[in-house]
């Protein structure tokens, strides 16, 4: 191949700006003396050039809006298993505290009204208590969440 | 200067768009939707061709970017990303309804060609703008889904070659002679139809 077809070969992508540096001025000094190489080049501009400013069709304002209504759902969706395992640990947290709170709470209240003997069984009882709760909290969350899901 | 500062800008404005919406901001998603809709459209469009199977995958990539936004890297060009995955929505799509191969050109029509080759005198002369706009754009449906798909990521997308490997997820040298085949290919079409193609 001599350098005559060699630069025209490379004349569609001089139009369409993917040279590298070299080529782009091996294409440049050739076509400055080749009457035939300039006039193809050209054309190819030209079908660039009308590539570039081909009409865009518009996203239809429905399909957009149906597109920002799942995604705000999807982000949701997202966002609130986050939410919902920080309402867990609260939840499991405030129950300890209120479980730990209750025991000498109890005994000194005791000691005014009823007698009530501490033992581990009222330790065991209580936290019982407590798990249940916050498990209790964690299966409403879900099937909350779950119900959510169907209805988006 | 005033629009290296605009392009600066915008490329903040992304950048910023994109950490919001990793961390769940519906706003941030407005804002990205609205700054692709079009080109992401136009994008799916040209690939597949079809409107109502253009409106499916549009939705379907926007979905796609909300479940895995927090798992882009934030080095990553986001845009490229988008791009790549429309791209693979489209391609699968393609693959499965093999109406459509990926690689050999369509049965063309007789529209384009017959309007191209239309020998009453004068014809070049009445080919407008918008028409000239029109018949381009009916032989570029004619192209192969990869070519017309690597046309209009270059000219209508107007991105890098660098990107364009990115987004088809092939080496540069490959994007490369893609993009000269398809370029060759639209060319043949438009001067076998006309003898003048789209030339001036």
């Amino acid at each position: 191949m001599n350098e005559h077809e060699e630069i025209r070969n490379l004349l569609s992508l001089a139009a369409a700006g993917v040279l590298e540096e070299t080529e782009e001025q091996r294409v440049a000094v050739h076509v400055a003396h080749c009457p035939d190489c300039a006039a193809e080049l050209e054309g190819w501009l030209a079908l660039a050039s009308g590539l570039r400013r081909l009409p865009t069709p518009q996203a239809p304002a429905a399909l957009v809006e149906r597109v920002r209504l799942r995604a705000t759902v999807a982000l949701a969706a997202q966002v609130e298993p986050q939410w919902n395992q920080t309402a867990v640990a609260c939840a499991v947290l405030v129950a300890w505290a209120v479980a730990l709170v209750s025991w000498p709470a109890v005994r000194w209240l005791g000691e005014f009204f009823v007698r009530v003997e501490f033992n581990w069984w009222w330790v065991f009882g209580s936290a019982s208590l407590a798990w249940l709760c916050a498990g209790l909290t964690g299966i409403v969350l879900a099937v909350r969440q779950r119900m959510e899901r169907r209805t988006a | 200067m005033g629009a290296a500062t605009a392009t600066w800008e915008g490329l903040v404005g992304l950048d910023s768009e994109v950490a919001r919406l990793r961390r769940g901001d519906p706003g941030a998603f407005d804002a990205l939707l609205a700054r692709y809709q079009n080109r992401l459209y136009r994008y799916l469009q040209r690939v597949v061709r079809e409107p109502a199977v253009a409106e499916d995958l549009f939705q379907q990539t926007w979905l796609r970017v909300v479940q895995n936004i927090r798992g882009l890297d934030p080095g990553r060009n986001f845009e490229a990303w988008l791009f790549r995955i429309a791209h693979n929505l489209a391609i699968d799509h393609l693959r499965r309804h093999r109406a459509e191969s990926l690689d050999e050109p369509l049965p063309s029509g007789e529209t384009t060609g017959t309007l191209l080759s239309s020998p009453a005198p004068g014809a070049l002369e009445r080919l407008l703008d918008k028409e000239r706009d029109q018949l381009l754009a009916a032989t570029l449906a004619e192209l192969p889904a990869i070519q017309r798909e690597v046309l209009t990521l270059r000219f209508e997308e107007e991105m890098k070659l660098e990107e364009i490997a990115e987004v088809l997820g092939i080496p540069l040298s490959t994007a490369k002679s893609r993009l000269k085949r398809a370029l060759d290919g639209l060319r043949l079409k438009l001067d076998s139809g006309s003898g003048a193609g789209i030339r001036p």
